[in-house]
């Protein structure tokens, strides 16, 4: 009992997350707790918070740094005050998407799904937005992987019950 | 392969609410998965201007259509008034919430206004949060809301142009509603009062160019915060707002009218924005006397005021523009953040007002907007004015003399005090080249600037910049001998030119807010065009006087 009130104050506690390829990670707790996955965790469960280790089975390991930075710089933001201004923000974000493939922003936009939490998973979802932005439908099924599982004939009825959307595409 | 499907509906229509409402229509066909979360897509934005949705026809004037273009057109337009009435059929079926209806649309387009009437019951039935229809239409032919829409209990923001609200059901289930909006509108007096008083959670209400009222009166409104009232069309005698909640108004009268405005009850108000009102000095500070906590107030084109005397201690923002009867001011605001005094004639003033400060003088008419040279009681008034500024970021001035009538002398003879410093001065100098010297003298002699912004316009400030360039290179100077004053040519450091702009309208779109380095402009010296030429001064002024 002594022991443990005596522990130091100073000290982040840390927490290690795992990820689904057996990585460990070490994190501060109040970064690992932005995720609503790695909280609900260890709800009702305090006394394990030292050495569990949080498995998150649909992160890879080569998303986690880029993630927990974004968490780390992005509660920072929160945090400050005055609030940072609007450039600075930005300039993080666009260097976070940076050099990002496509394949890996989907990846990452499952992990944070996953993860749950709103202000990534926001954030991705925008990005694969604007990517997405004045695409034609054959691109955008190439750029989430989507299988058309349409026959011809589906897809013939369906163009024609929304035949506006496709107005000035395929002229008249 | 296909993983981003699994994700839960919410966040792919997360993604798909950035994307247009076309973009998101097209998504119907990408796989089954994907339709069905397009049928479920509760976001119905269609609020670009209609003619968008017609494609390469867009940017051609309907007037102008050829026969089968003005076909394709209404094809077009049918086919688009088809999809979305089938999107919302579609929609309601799975009685789901809908968390937005934007629409724009010209009232002719639609055959019958009974479609924009099934839409509106469409979306009123599945629970629509937010409601925005843009009609377009004219004056004589508004559109006439059902009355379905005043029982869409869960819509919290409203948002009505084009239509008509003369008549309404004895109860109104706005239960939700958080923010009214109405622009473009015939309403009636009892409509605007049972509106306000029967919405309990209302906090912004804005009527924005509307027919129909002569007397407009909010009270009972227990939680509105903001309130506009802009550009009546029709004359509007008064205008009442009781609302101990209310924090900001906004008051637009349009064409100059004589409104009376009684917010007795607002005591809360910080901020106030008065703009094309004929208040008369008694009107305006009793008002006043009514706000203890206001912190920004904007008075604008009030053109029958002649004298403004605020004080406060609360007062973080001061505006006042246009106000051109102005004669007098008096302002004791010791804890102002920033004033903004943009207006013609020179005033009377007591200003204590430790903030920057940004200033506009225009010495070429007067306050029956006449022509009239600047003389020297306009530069010693300006003098004056700013010596009770303790930081002037702004200052622009447009001088105008054609009969050299500004006196140097007599000037510099009432002088007492050195020039002040400013940030940046904006000049715009309408004057013969005989009188440039006499009147830069007479500038610089109010105010030293860092920055040194002249404009070019006409081919005078052209022969001004050039003489400028000359008179501010010359370190040559034998003067002031027997003055207390000595003139700017004594304290001047160092002068660089540091840019050149081009002014917003210009002739060549391709140089629209384009800008030259100083090595483009040396290089183009003196055959500069028109624009906005930069210059950077330091100077060696004392703190004061010996």
């Amino acid at each position: 009992m002594a022991s443990s009130s005596s522990s130091s104050s100073t000290q982040v506690k840390k927490i290690t997350l795992k990820a689904a390829d057996g990585k460990h990670f070490e994190v501060e707790e109040p970064v690992a707790m932005e995720m609503e996955t790695v909280k609900s965790f260890f709800v009702g469960n305090e006394d394990a918070m030292k050495d569990m280790v949080v498995p998150l089975l649909n992160v890879s390991s080569e998303h986690m740094p880029a993630i927990l930075d974004f968490y780390r710089n992005h509660s920072e933001f929160r945090k400050r005050t005055p609030p940072p201004p609007a450039e600075e923000v930005k300039a993080f974000n666009e260097a976070f998407l940076e050099n990002k493939s496509d394949e890996q922003l989907m990846e990452m936009i499952m992990a944070a799904n996953f993860l749950n939490t709103k202000e990534l998973l926001n954030f991705l979802t925008e990005a694969a937005a604007n990517r997405i932005k004045n695409k034609s439908v054959e691109y955008v099924r190439a750029f989430f992987g989507i299988e058309n599982d349409f026959t011809p004939e589906e897809e013939a009825r369906i163009r024609a019950e929304n035949e506006w959307a496709f107005d000035g595409l395929d002229e008249d | 392969m296909d993983r981003i499907s699994e994700l839960p509906d919410f966040t792919i229509h997360h993604i798909m609410s950035y994307l247009s409402a076309k973009e998101v229509a097209q998504t119907c066909v990408m796989s089954h998965k994907w339709y069905n979360f397009y049928v479920s897509f509760p976001i119905f934005d269609f609020h670009e201007p209609y003619k968008w949705f017609v494609g390469d026809l867009a940017n051609k004037n309907p007037e102008r259509f050829c026969k089968n273009e003005t076909i394709r057109f209404r094809k077009r337009l049918h086919r688009f008034t088809e999809f979305v009435d089938a999107f919302l059929v579609r929609f309601s079926n799975l009685k789901l919430c809908m968390l937005k209806f934007r629409l724009l649309i010209g009232l002719l387009d639609v055959e019958a206004s009974s479609l924009l009437d099934k839409w509106i019951g469409l979306a009123v039935k599945n629970e629509v949060k937010e409601l925005d229809l843009d009609v377009q239409t004219d004056k004589n032919a508004l559109y006439t809301l059902p009355w379905i829409i005043f029982s869409a209990a869960s819509v919290n923001a409203l948002k009505l142009e084009g239509c008509k609200l003369e008549q309404i059901p004895e109860t109104i289930r706005f239960y939700s509603l958080k923010s009214l909006i109405l622009k473009k509108v015939f309403i009636k007096e009892e409509i605007v009062q049972k509106l306000t008083n029967q919405c309990p959670l209302l906090e912004d209400f804005s009527l924005d160019c509307f027919w129909g009222l002569r007397h407009i009166s909010i009270v009972k409104s227990h939680k509105l915060k903001l309130c506009s009232i802009l550009e009546p069309v029709d004359e509007l005698k008064s205008i009442k707002v009781a609302a101990p909640s209310l924090q900001q108004l906004v008051i637009i009268g349009g064409v100059c009218r004589s409104i009376v405005i009684d917010v007795a009850e607002c005591s809360n108000l910080k901020v106030l924005k008065l703009n094309a009102i004929n208040l008369i000095d008694q009107e305006f500070h009793r008002l006043m006397s009514k706000f203890s906590m206001l912190e920004d107030l904007e008075v604008t084109l009030c053109a029958l005021l002649e004298k403004i005397m605020i004080s406060s201690d609360q007062l973080k923002k001061l505006r006042i523009s246009y106000c051109i009867k102005l004669k007098e001011i008096e302002i004791d605001t010791p804890n102002l953040l920033s004033l903004h005094y943009w207006n013609h004639p020179i005033v009377t003033s007591k200003v204590n007002a430790p903030c920057p400060w940004t200033l506009n003088f225009i010495n070429a008419v007067d306050e029956l907007g006449n022509n009239i040279d600047s003389d020297v009681q306009w530069f010693l008034n300006m003098k004056q004015f700013l010596g009770a500024s303790n930081q002037i970021k702004l200052l622009f001035i447009y001088v105008k003399s054609k009969r050299d009538s500004f006196n140097l002398e007599e000037f510099r003879n009432s002088l007492s005090s050195l020039p002040c410093e400013v940030e940046k001065l904006w000049l715009l100098l309408d004057a013969p080249p005989s009188s440039f010297a006499a009147l830069l003298d007479g500038l610089l002699g109010i105010g030293y600037p860092r920055e040194f912004f002249v404009l070019i316009k006409h081919e005078v400030h052209h022969n001004f910049v050039e003489w400028l360039y000359k008179e501010m290179m010359n370190r040559d100077y034998n003067c002031c001998n027997s003055l207390n004053i000595k003139c700017w040519r004594h304290y001047l450091k160092d002068f660089k030119i540091k840019g050149f702009h081009f002014l917003p309208p210009i002739d060549s779109p391709s140089l629209k807010g384009k800008s030259l380095d100083v090595n483009a402009v040396m290089d183009l010296w003196p055959k500069l065009p028109n624009g906005i030429l930069q210059c950077r001064l330091e100077w060696c002024y004392p703190d004061s006087l010996e």
